[in-house]
């Protein structure tokens, strides 16, 4: 059980890292993050969206990642949010646009597609390990708490 | 654990608003009006995402000049307006970003 504790909170300081990293790396040079994101093949008219909705949401899910309360939430948005860019480095790894985008965002700018895709999945697996380690935490919990009442 | 897990957190926090301000970049050339090059001139790009994008590539996308005679590269990748593709013999595809404004004027030649 300790250990679990243990790498649970691991988990949450490795996501919040990235998501923190990534969205003040953004709201730093936001003109660039604006420029990278109209640079992508997605309808320019998402960018006002997109712009601010990304770095919100990492921030937003680095919160949740911190409390105990909300650390589930945190995890599966974590998980959806991962997915979708992994879907979306899938995507342009096999030419589904018409044309490779610059892979940008701060240190991670320099990296290639495929190391993009390689980061994304490693993230996508801690998301996963944290929901259920957390389910399973959160269900435990909720046992003990019900054989208290008993 | 407690203590633990706040520690982990504190440093998780620390680490990465720092990490972000030092890997800032202090000079942004693409904040400059970008041109690029071809056949032995420079010319306006115009603004990045509507008139162009640089696609995936080792080669100067844009290039940046202050005084319009000496020319730095600025963005890496292949310079892109439209019909731009990845892999060869490919069919022509829709694109979604519209072609750039083929009537700007050459800037300068180097």
């Amino acid at each position: 059980m300790f250990k679990k504790q243990v790498m649970l909170e691991c988990i949450s300081a490795l996501l919040i890292l990235l998501f923190l990293y990534a969205s003040v790396s953004k709201f730093l040079d936001f003109k660039t993050f604006i420029k990278e994101m109209n640079n992508q093949p997605l309808p320019n008219s998402w960018t006002p969206f997109l712009v601010w909705f990304i770095p919100c949401a990492e921030i937003l899910l680095s919160a949740a990642l911190i409390f105990e309360r909300t650390r589930l939430l945190g995890f599966y948005g974590s998980l959806v949010l991962m997915g979708l860019f992994t879907i979306y480095s899938i995507v342009i790894l096999l030419h589904g646009f018409s044309y490779i985008p610059c892979s940008c965002g701060g240190v991670i700018k320099k990296l290639t597609w495929r190391q993009h895709l390689v980061l994304n999945l490693f993230f996508v697996t801690l998301s996963v390990v944290g929901v259920i380690y957390q389910r399973k935490k959160s269900f435990h919990s909720i046992i003990i708490t019900k054989n208290s009442f008993v | 654990m407690k203590k633990f897990k706040w520690s982990i957190m504190s440093l998780a926090i620390v680490f990465s608003i720092c990490a972000a301000f030092a890997t800032r970049p202090k000079f942004d050339c693409s904040n400059m009006e970008q041109y690029y090059f071809a056949g032995g001139v420079y010319s306006p790009a115009g603004t990045e995402g509507v008139n162009y994008t640089c696609a995936e590539g080792s080669e100067a996308c844009t290039y940046y000049s202050n005084d319009l005679i000496h020319f730095f590269e600025c963005q890496v990748g292949t310079y892109c307006t439209n019909n731009c593709f990845v892999r060869q013999n490919q069919k022509p595809a829709k694109t979604t970003k519209p072609a750039p404004n083929t009537s700007a004027q050459a800037a300068s030649s180097h």
